[in-house]
């Protein structure tokens, strides 16, 4: 086994490792990124395709009876294939309270305290607020409806330059316009030295206190080791020693690792795996009356261009249109008209017929709530992890109330309810209310106490200096609003936080950001500055 | 001619063996946490011989869940014969199971043949079943569904039963919005679009 120091170790490569990965670089740290997904040349790599087998390389999901969360595994982490919607989360999330009363959010942070990093985020992804002109057909059509009613609704804030409105957001934008981490933090982290290495999967952490003068971190021991196996090849297996280890595998791939490290890290807090939160994300579909004029599923940005705060204040909640591409819509749900009592019900002539309809004619609300942390990710030895949602009496209300509503404006706008009904990976439908998202946090959550967290408000894991969580994993509740926003601002605060207690010269953060345009368009592996001969087998 | 399920040595491979073989192998599905990967993953005998007559009675199934597309459809089954997908150990066994119910409630064995409603009213059956007879049947629509609408063989062409046009060539923003759309469009009450 090769054994390589470094200076700052992050895992992962996505919206919380990007901001460490660049700036400890840029510091002057030896940084490796340690990416247990493919590596990805954004303008060669990615397809317009609906093929399983493509998007199954990339994105991963993970399924309990009542949550299923989807994540991606791949350079740049979820960035390649989000849909680019980078908006702030409301103030209000930030004083959102447990069941005792007791903040969620460690003492201090808040949006006023998030919104100089937020500007870091909007600046190196070039976010901008979608032009009334290139909103969507389903996004008007979603915009009018809450037009009729009185509702206000937004244009949404996106990263992405010159887009083309092709639909394919998801599976990867071929046309080089999304601003993933993969046109600019990434790219700009080799430039500044930092080695990504993928294919290459964490597997345990381990303490180790070594002194050894070298790097610019001279007075720091190394602390960690870091046991690692290539999924590709031979299954090469290197031991990274490092003086500051960063974990951004994302909120399962977090939690799992320190889950699967537990015996190695004894005191990490009870909390790991736990206070899982979802964005309450609650959907209904319905089919548009004929004096609407036409939405379009599959053309236009693959999110719609519209949200709607209206309801945040009231109930907590924002809402917007969705626009599934087929193999999302099929293989996700069982789509029935409301009050078609014919059958076959989800398969067969009543089901083409509203197929037919869906380009067109079907609306899809996705509302998102500040629902409490009530996923846990539990490890059940080897390899296997169970992922479970608490189910309460207010959640229940929450998703019948929010369900309620969504089918209200729906109704109001003189729509046809089209009855959505989750189903399993073999097709099967969930035995009872289901809640599925991509905007998953919270599972090393950070807190003010160790009893209630698993870092603190700075991101360091409590009883381990120098160990830090930077991604959605340490994001402590639902945001109401997409994630990933939140968690590159989050991720550059706890940075700047490191920055600061490890400084070894170097300007503020801020003054360091280089606009995406004058790039190097492709992240490559690079060699390591740091590369020692094997140590031990 | 379809005949019932036999085994390769020629043998009728008794219904409840084969279904015991299935509801073993079905029992792992738990280990797939990916959507589309489903668990069944035994190969029967016998009617993998006739494939010409598997890929009939197949294309009968997909027409019948999917009514309106081309039985000629090149792509119709592919996803029965994808190694990709666990049905493929599965397809003759499929179909041998569409032809025996054919003879059992319609008395000939060629399913395929059969018109849309008999069919329907055979899978319908299948489904209303349970254990892993309905895993298969539930499985086999469910694949059928995602590979048909979806396109998933034919990224260029997509679906046009559902107006699916697959990958796009020389898209044009235009085409994706309308004219004027602040006829659309409603108050807002923040300045950029971030919530406050
Ligand atoms: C299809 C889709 C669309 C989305 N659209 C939006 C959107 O429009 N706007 C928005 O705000 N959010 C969106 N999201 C959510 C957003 O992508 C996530 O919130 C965000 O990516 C999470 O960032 P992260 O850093 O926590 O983890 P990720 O971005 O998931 O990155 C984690 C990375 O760590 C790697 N990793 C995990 N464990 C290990 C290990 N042990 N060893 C090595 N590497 C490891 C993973 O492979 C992964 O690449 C979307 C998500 C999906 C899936």
């Amino acid at each position: 086994m090769r054994t390589i120091k470094t200076d700052a170790l992050v895992i992962g490569s996505g919206f919380g490792a990007a901001p460490p990965a660049l700036r400890l670089a840029q510091a002057g740290f030896r940084v490796i990124v340690v990416e247990q997904g493919p590596a990805i040349n954004p303008y060669t790599d990615f397809k317009q395709t609906q093929d399983p087998q493509y998007i199954l390389k990339y994105l991963k999901g993970m399924s309990g009876d009542r949550l299923s969360v989807t994540y991606a595994e791949a350079m740049g982490g979820g960035s390649g294939f989000y849909e680019m919607v980078s908006l702030r989360a409301p103030s209000k999330v930030f004083s959102q309270v447990d069941d005792r009363g007791r903040g969620l959010w460690p003492r201090g942070i808040d949006r006023v305290l998030l919104d100089p990093y937020y500007d870091i985020a909007d600046e190196m992804l070039r976010v901008e607020q979608i032009a009334p002109e290139l909103v969507p057909k389903s996004g008007l059509v979603f915009s009018l409806m809450m037009k009729n009613l009185g509702y206000s609704c937004e244009r949404v804030r996106y990263a992405v330059q010159g887009c083309l409105a092709s639909g394919f957001c998801v599976t990867g934008c071929v046309y080089g316009a999304k601003q993933s981490l993969l046109v600019n933090y990434l790219p700009q982290a080799v430039k500044a030295g930092a080695a990504i290495e993928t294919d290459l999967e964490a597997l345990t952490v381990q303490v180790v206190r070594r002194f050894v003068k070298d790097g610019p971190l001279n007075d720091i021991p190394y602390r960690y080791e870091v046991y690692c196996r290539r999924r590709t090849g031979r299954r090469e297996r290197i031991r990274f020693c490092t003086k500051l280890l960063i974990l951004a595998g994302g909120t399962i791939g977090t939690a799992k690792l320190l889950l699967q490290s537990r015996e190695n890290l004894t005191s990490l807090s009870t909390q790991v795996g736990r206070n899982i939160a979802f964005n309450g994300s609650v959907k209904a579909a319905a089919l548009l009356p004929d004096h609407f004029p036409d939405g379009d599923m599959f053309a236009g940005r693959s999110h719609p261009g519209m949200m709607s705060y209206h309801f945040l204040e009231s109930r907590g909640i924002t809402i917007s249109a969705a626009k599934p591409l087929p193999l999302q819509a099929v293989a996700a749900a069982r789509l029935r008209l409301d009050g078609d009592t014919r059958t076959p019900s989800f398969w067969g002539a009543p089901h083409v017929e509203l197929m037919r309809q869906y380009r067109r004619r079907m609306m899809v609300l996705v509302a998102f709530g500040m629902t409490p942390p009530l996923g846990v990710l539990e490890f059940r030895g080897g390899l296997a992890f169970d992922l479970q949602l608490k189910m309460t009496d207010p959640l229940r209300r929450y998703f019948r109330d929010t369900k309620r509503l969504l089918h209200s404006i729906l109704l109001r706008n003189g729509c046809r309810l089209v009855d959505t009904e989750f189903v399993k990976h073999d097709g099967a439908s969930y035995p009872d209310l289901h809640f599925s998202t991509s905007h998953h946090v919270g599972s090393c959550r950070m807190a003010d106490s160790k009893a209630r967290g698993v870092c603190n408000a700075a991101g360091e894991v409590f009883s381990y200096p120098g160990l830090y969580v930077s991604d959605g994993a340490a994001i402590p509740t639902s945001l109401a609003v997409n994630t990933s926003l939140t968690i590159l601002a989050n991720a550059e605060r706890i940075t700047d936080g490191i920055l600061r207690r490890y400084r070894t010269g170097g300007e503020p953060v801020s003054a360091r950001t280089e606009p995406a345009a004058s790039l190097s368009a492709t992240p490559e592996t690079t060699r390591y500055d740091s590369i020692e001969p094997a140590v031990g087998k | 001619m379809a005949t019932p399920p036999r085994s390769n040595t020629g043998a009728t491979v008794s219904r409840r063996a084969a279904l015991k073989s299935l509801a073993v192998l079905a029992a792992g599905v738990g280990a797939a946490c990916t959507p589309l990967r489903m668990a069944f993953r035994w190969a029967p005998g016998g009617f993998d011989d006739d494939q010409a007559l598997v890929d009939r009675v197949l294309r009968g199934f997909a027409t019948a869940v999917v009514p309106g597309l081309s039985v000629d459809d090149p792509n119709l089954v592919r996803h029965f014969y994808d190694d990709d997908y666990p049905l493929a150990k599965f397809r003759g066994y499929l179909a041998s199971d569409l032809c025996q119910e054919s003879v059992n409630r319609f008395g000939t064995p060629a399913f395929d043949q059969l018109p849309l409603a008999q069919r329907t009213k055979i899978i319908e059956g299948k489904l209303a079943k349970g254990g892993v007879t309905r895993r298969l049947y539930r499985g086999a629509v469910y694949l059928t569904q995602i590979a048909c609408y979806a396109g998933i063989y034919d990224p260029d062409r997509g679906c046009p039963l559902i107006d699916f046009d697959g990958r796009r060539r020389n898209t044009s923003v235009a085409d994706s919005t309308y004219p004027m759309p602040h006829r659309f469009l409603s108050h807002e009450i923040t300045s950029d679009g971030n919530p406050l």
